[in-house]
């Protein structure tokens, strides 16, 4: 079989649209879930960085997007379960 | 007791047996990340792996049901199965004894293919079933996951690059017990899976169950407990390989790898695609090495582990062959199951036990 004939099998075989939908599925949820608790860890270490220099509000500002951001992560770990269940 | 029955019972025995040393061998997936990166300690760590892996057994049975109907013709004997159980245990027991995360989920496939091409010829195997659902989705979930790892640790250190390092070590080391917990919780669902998709199938060879059965519950709980009491004993050396060989981690690389590979056999397993956790969360450790810097990643070690891949297939087939052959030597009876199995328990208490003491290396 030619690797030309192979993949037409494949092609023909394969949910592609399952594959297809699995794997943008997985990469969405994959890069969300780092980027939020990444932003969360920012929010944690700046808000306690301007805490040391005094500055309350931006350092309330800076908790705000850590606790926005967790919850949004755990959120995103918590959608994966789910949509598992369903 | 009818022969068949006793064949089944020794089939049911031999899956769990699987699966135990599928928990056994893939602990390392799992764990090995978050101890490397000291994010926590290695008994906790496979101490909460093995309970989330059990959790995760109850999860889905999309997997159970793609192994059951789409690998081998359903009405294959019982001795066709527990001979594949017998390719995919050894393999998997050679290459723990290596030290090579290899898939176990291949072998596992690989074995039945090869026992019921040996029994019933190509007829029996379901070749569509096998490209569309076992190997196409074997070469591109490790991609994606390697992808994901990539580009996650390169946006993390984006992120936070500027900030003090030991609290963000912190942070990410918290994270992976999050990230840690959603693959230990994703490896259960795919992988107990599998073994619950075999006995399904003896259950329907043997005239137990109607085709296209539901798995019983019994099956679902006992499948969970088996892989969780492999993964509670752990696999150091396949540990030690995907832990500290592969790429030396820091806690966000690790954060990556870890949810990159738990969001591929999550989305994978609600498809039904029996994926190899293994290649998966090597695909992320790889790809969270690479998102570093390419040259982190120890390429001749990942080297070994693509060999060891691509022979699992093949190797655990001939050894499910073969020992469907020799099956057949004691006739269609209980007989050759029975010798077959009295010699691999031999073997196990002479060669391996004494050297499942291997203790953690990573501390």
């Amino acid at each position: 079989m030619s690797p030309v004939d192979a993949i037409i099998l494949s092609a023909s075989v394969v949910d592609t649209k399952a594959l297809l939908d699995s794997t943008v599925a997985a990469l969405v949820s994959g890069l969300a879930v780092t980027v939020a608790f990444s932003i969360a860890i920012y929010g944690v270490v700046r808000c306690s960085d301007l805490r040391g220099e005094h500055r309350p509000l931006a350092a309330a500002a800076a908790a705000a997007v850590a606790v926005v951001a967790g919850l949004a992560s755990l959120a995103g770990m918590a959608l994966g379960i789910t949509v598992m269940i369903s | 007791m009818m022969d068949g029955d006793l064949v089944l019972i020794i089939v049911v025995v031999t899956a769990l047996a699987f699966d135990f040393t599928n928990g056994f061998h893939d602990t390392a997936n799992v764990v090995a990340t978050s101890i490397s990166t000291r994010a926590v300690a290695p008994r906790t760590a496979v101490g909460i792996a093995a309970i989330l892996n059990f959790a995760g057994a109850f999860i889905s049975l999309e997997v159970a049901a793609t192994v059951a109907g789409d690998v081998v013709r359903e009405g294959i004997s019982p001795t066709v199965i527990y001979a594949g159980l017998i390719g995919a245990i050894s393999w998997n027991l050679t290459t723990w004894w290596l030290g090579l995360p290899s898939s176990s989920s291949h072998a596992l496939i690989g074995g039945v293919v090869g026992a019921t091409l040996a029994a019933a010829g190509t007829d029996a195997v379901l070749g569509e079933g096998i490209l569309a659902k076992v190997l196409i989705p074997a070469i591109v979930a490790p991609i994606v996951a390697f992808l994901i790892g990539g580009l996650a640790v390169m946006i993390a250190y984006r992120i936070v690059g500027r900030l003090r390092p030991g609290p963000v070590t912190r942070g990410f080391r918290i994270g992976q017990l999050l990230s840690g917990g959603m693959l230990a919780l994703a490896h259960g669902t795919n992988d107990a899976q599998k073994t619950m998709g075999v006995i399904l199938l003896a259950l329907i060879a043997n005239g137990n169950l109607p085709p296209g059965s539901e798995v019983p519950l019994w099956v679902v709980i006992a499948a969970a407990s088996a892989i969780a009491l492999g993964t509670y004993t752990g696999g150091w050396r396949i540990i030690r390989t995907m832990g500290s060989r592969v790429i030396s981690m820091d806690a966000a690389q690790g954060f990556s790898a870890q949810g990159a590979g738990a969001a591929v056999i999550l989305a994978s397993s609600h498809y039904g695609f029996p994926l190899s956790t293994t290649h998966v969360i090597s695909g992320g450790v790889m790809g969270a090495g690479a998102g570093k810097r390419i040259s982190a990643v120890r390429w001749g070690v990942a080297g070994s582990m693509l060999v060891a891949w691509l022979l699992t297939l093949p190797a655990a087939a001939s050894i499910g062959a073969l020992a469907y052959l020799i099956t057949e030597l004691f006739g269609d009876g209980a007989l050759g199951p029975i010798v077959i199995s009295g010699c691999l328990i031999v073997g196990l208490a002479g060669f391996l036990i004494p050297r499942l003491r291997d203790r953690p290396a990573i501390a």
